[in-house]
Formats: C-alpha cells, structure tokens, sequence
C-alpha cells in the first residue's frame, strides 16, 4: 500500500497537466475557504453535480464540437457566456461532475475536450489572472477611460443609494438563481486605474446581466429591466475579488472612501432620483420573486437546478441552433437520485491538504491528465 | 456585556434593537435602524437588510452574502456566531462591533 502511494505521487510529479489546473487549485481554495462555514438553504447542488455522472459533461461536449466544427472562435464563445465568473463557475460545476463518475475511463476524451475549450475561452477574454486570484479585469485602459469621460457621474452623497441599489440587484440574482447561479447575474470586475478620473483613484464595475430570464422564469416578464451597471470610483481601498467576482473583499470601508457613482441601465444613465427609485422598485422584485424557488417541489427544483446549468450556456447552444434545456439523460440521472434540500460546509481543508486528497477535485483534475487508469 | 463572537466581516460598531427574522413574514415588524439577526441571508431578507444598523447571522464567511453585502452598505457585521438566533431574542439591545467580530448586550 505504501510502495502504491509512493508511486503515485512518483507518477503525478512527472505528470504534464496544463498550468490552468494550478491556478485553478489555488483560486477555488482560497474561494470556498472564504465562504466557509456555508448554509445554503435551495438544493444540495454537489449532490446534483455529483449525480449527473457525465451526462452534463456530455452535453456540453456535444455542444462545443459542433460550435468548433462551425468555426466559432473563442473570443466569439465568450461573448455568449454572461460574464468571466459564470464561466468559471461553470468548469468548477464540470470539474465536480467528472470528480464522481464512476467510469472516469470513457469519459476521459471528452472531458479533457471540454476543459480544454473552455480554458481557452475563458483565455480569450480575460486579460489577466483568468481565475481570478487578485483581480478581474476583462476591460482595456483605453476602454476604462471612455467610461470615464463618457458617463453621468454623481458624488459622493449618492454612495449609500448606489450601496442600496447593488444590495436590491444582488438579491434579485439571489433570488432568481439560488445559491448555486447567483453568478449568472452579478459580476463585480476590477479593480482599475481611474486615474484619468482623479490621481490615485480606482474602479470597480458591479456588472448585473440576465435580470429577466424569461426561459426560465416567465414570471420575470414584468421585471422593468434587462442589465444594470454600477460605476464606482473609489480611493485605493484594497479591493480584490476571486473566482466568483461578487465574493469582493475591501481592506478599507467603501462608502466613506467613494468618491462618484454611475449607474447604467439598459443602456440609459440614471440620475438621482432614478437610482433610489429603481432601488426600491428592485427589491420589491427580489422580494416577490424570492418566493418562485419555494414553491417547487424536490422534483421541480431538481429540473429547475437543471434549467440553471444549462442556461449558463445558453447562447452557446442558440449559436449551435440546438435545444438548450437539459438532456433526457441528464433528467433522468437527477431525478433518480436523492439530493436533499440544504446544505452546510462547515469546514475547510488547507491547501496541501486539499491538492492533495482524493475528497477533492483537483486531485481528480490532475488524474485526469495522468495514466493512472 | 459580550454575548458572542463570530467572523467581523465587516467593520464597524452599531447599536440596535435585535429583530431575528426568518424571512418576507418578518418585513412588518422590522424598523429603520434594528439588528437583524438570522440564521443566513435570504433574498427575501433585502427590504429588511436595506433598513439595518447591523447584521448578525449563525452561519457564513468574509465572502458569504451578508457579508458581501454589510460592506458594500457600510453596517457592520459579524457571521459565524453560531448561536445567534439561538442566544438573541426580539427587544434585546444590543451593540455589534464588525471589526471585533463580537455581539454585545447593552
């Protein structure tokens, strides 16, 4: 037994698993280290990821050959997905899904495909640091400085209002996509030199699209808006976001440390009494809509937790005009299995550890581009 | 009187009345300037967390919603107490210290 470790581990040093793994590791550590001990009260969704048994995986395989064998580039594919963090979410939900099959040998090929396209999108976008370990930055400076020049700024005495319409547009994503794909509608990107704005400042874009997904909740049909942005100038306050952009992190207090607001919605800058409006209007909304979750039964919200993972793709599967809701397999690998209502992670290995343990899923990732089966 | 300890998750000290909420059937009893406290943050909750001097909750880390939201709304905020719905009762008055991570009775 200790000669079959040792030959493992002799086996993985010499192992060439692309770099990305690596970054990925250390993002997805420092991740969910920072959101333990989690409660998350919707579906269990590793019990959902862990039950898929490749047929997500399979499905997105299918959908990704036929957009290369079009010749969709990748910058063309990235433009579909929502945002960077969706993305990135989306392979860590693909990692898990491949970490518990049980017959990892034919699923192999196609696995290291679908990781493979999709680093590669995810490439195309990013600017840097593509899983996020300090920064997400998808805009150039000279983008940055058009945003600057062109957009209706507000001062700091609206600080508090633009902190109360992000915290009503956070919860609309809450409450339209669960704990598992709030990503989908809330990306925060930066941070970034707004100096062009007033020496040493910095920006932060708080990014909420797909706030009306009527393939998935009709009921959005009333919901006034599609998209929000929030422009945010600060001080220097030390901000840095992970692999999910929302999950932001300040070293100094934001509000006493803004300096100008703009919000963008739809396409129109709003002033003032707008934005304290929408605010109010917007939580009324997430309240409301709060409640479409709660009625499913376990089988609705099975096929609903569905809906949401395929709809992280959904442009991608309308670029390859095929169907973008879940596969009957993938129906019927979840609806056979028992996933239970909630969820708490009360804890978190340190990193060696979790490289290292065959718990996690890296330890699978790096499998995956061994011999070892 | 400190009464808990959690995760400060975001900075800050605030004096309030304890209001433990469980969801949209609380948003009546709810007042400009209470603490909320709860066991984690729900969507349902935002009306409510948009009128709070502070949040406590049970569960949660820097990056868990009440969290990310506290700061972005500079109140302060203390998670992972554990027992807070537990050792917290309506009418209390209590004073959160975020930066300390710590619930005190007043």
């Amino acid at each position: 037994m200790e000669l079959q470790v040792k030959l493992v581990c002799f086996r993985f040093m010499k192992k060439n698993y692309p770099e990305w793994i690596n970054q990925y590791a250390r993002s997805a550590h420092q991740a969910f280290s920072h959101m333990v001990p989690s409660r998350w009260s919707s579906l269990d969704g590793f019990s959902v990821f862990r039950s898929l048994n490749g047929t997500f995986i399979d499905h997105i395989y299918n959908l990704l050959s036929a957009l290369k064998k079009s010749g969709v580039s990748d910058r063309q594919m990235w433009n579909m997905f929502s945002n960077p963090s969706s993305l990135r979410c989306a392979i860590t939900f693909l990692i898990v899904e491949y970490q518990f099959i049980t017959d990892k040998r034919r699923f192999r090929d196609k696995t290291q495909f679908v990781f493979s396209a999709l680093n590669s999108i995810l490439a195309a976008g990013m600017l840097e640091d593509a899983w996020v370990e300090n920064k997400n930055c998808v805009h150039t400076q000279a983008e940055i400085n058009i945003i600057i020049k062109n957009s209706l700024w507000h001062g700091s005495k609206m600080a508090k209002d633009a902190a109360r319409l992000y915290m009503s547009l956070a919860s609309m994503g809450f409450s339209l996509y669960r704990d598992f794909f709030p990503q989908e509608s809330h990306e925060i990107f930066g941070v970034y030199d707004a100096s062009s704005f007033q020496k040493d400042s910095k920006m932060i874009i708080k990014y909420f699209p797909r706030l009306r997904p009527l393939e998935i909740w009709s009921e959005t049909d009333s919901f006034p808006w599609s998209e929000f942005k929030i422009y945010h100038i600060t001080n220097d306050i030390g901000f840095r976001c992970e692999l999910i952009g929302m999950h932001s992190i300040y070293g100094k207090a934001v509000l006493p440390n803004t300096l100008a607001i703009a919000v963008e919605a739809d396409g129109k800058f709003l002033n003032s009494e707008e934005i304290k409006e929408a605010s109010e209007r917007i939580a009324r909304f997430a309240t409301d809509y709060s409640s479409l979750s709660e009625r499913l039964s376990i089988d609705e919200f099975k096929l609903k937790f569905l809906d949401w993972e395929c709809h992280q793709f959904i442009e991608l599967f309308r670029a390859a005009k095929m169907d973008w809701r879940p596969s009957k397999e993938m129906k019927r690998a979840v609806l056979d299995a028992n996933i239970p209502m909630g969820l708490a992670i009360d804890s978190f290995p340190e990193f060696a550890e979790y490289e290292k343990s065959q718990e996690y899923e890296v330890y699978w990732l790096k499998e995956l581009y061994s011999n070892l089966n | 009187m400190k009464i808990l300890k959690g995760i400060g998750a975001s900075s800050g000290v605030a004096e309030g009345i304890v209001r433990v909420v469980h969801g949209v059937k609380d948003i009546e009893r709810f007042n400009e300037g209470d603490v909320l406290v709860s066991e984690m943050t729900e969507p349902s909750m935002v009306i409510m967390m948009n009128k709070a001097a502070a949040i406590v909750t049970d569960g949660g880390g820097i990056t868990s919603h009440p969290a990310i939201v506290s700061r972005e709304l500079g109140v302060p905020c203390v998670v992972n107490t554990k027992t807070a719905t537990l050792e917290l009762r309506d009418g209390m008055r209590v004073r959160v210290d975020g930066t300390a991570g710590e619930v005190g009775l007043l």
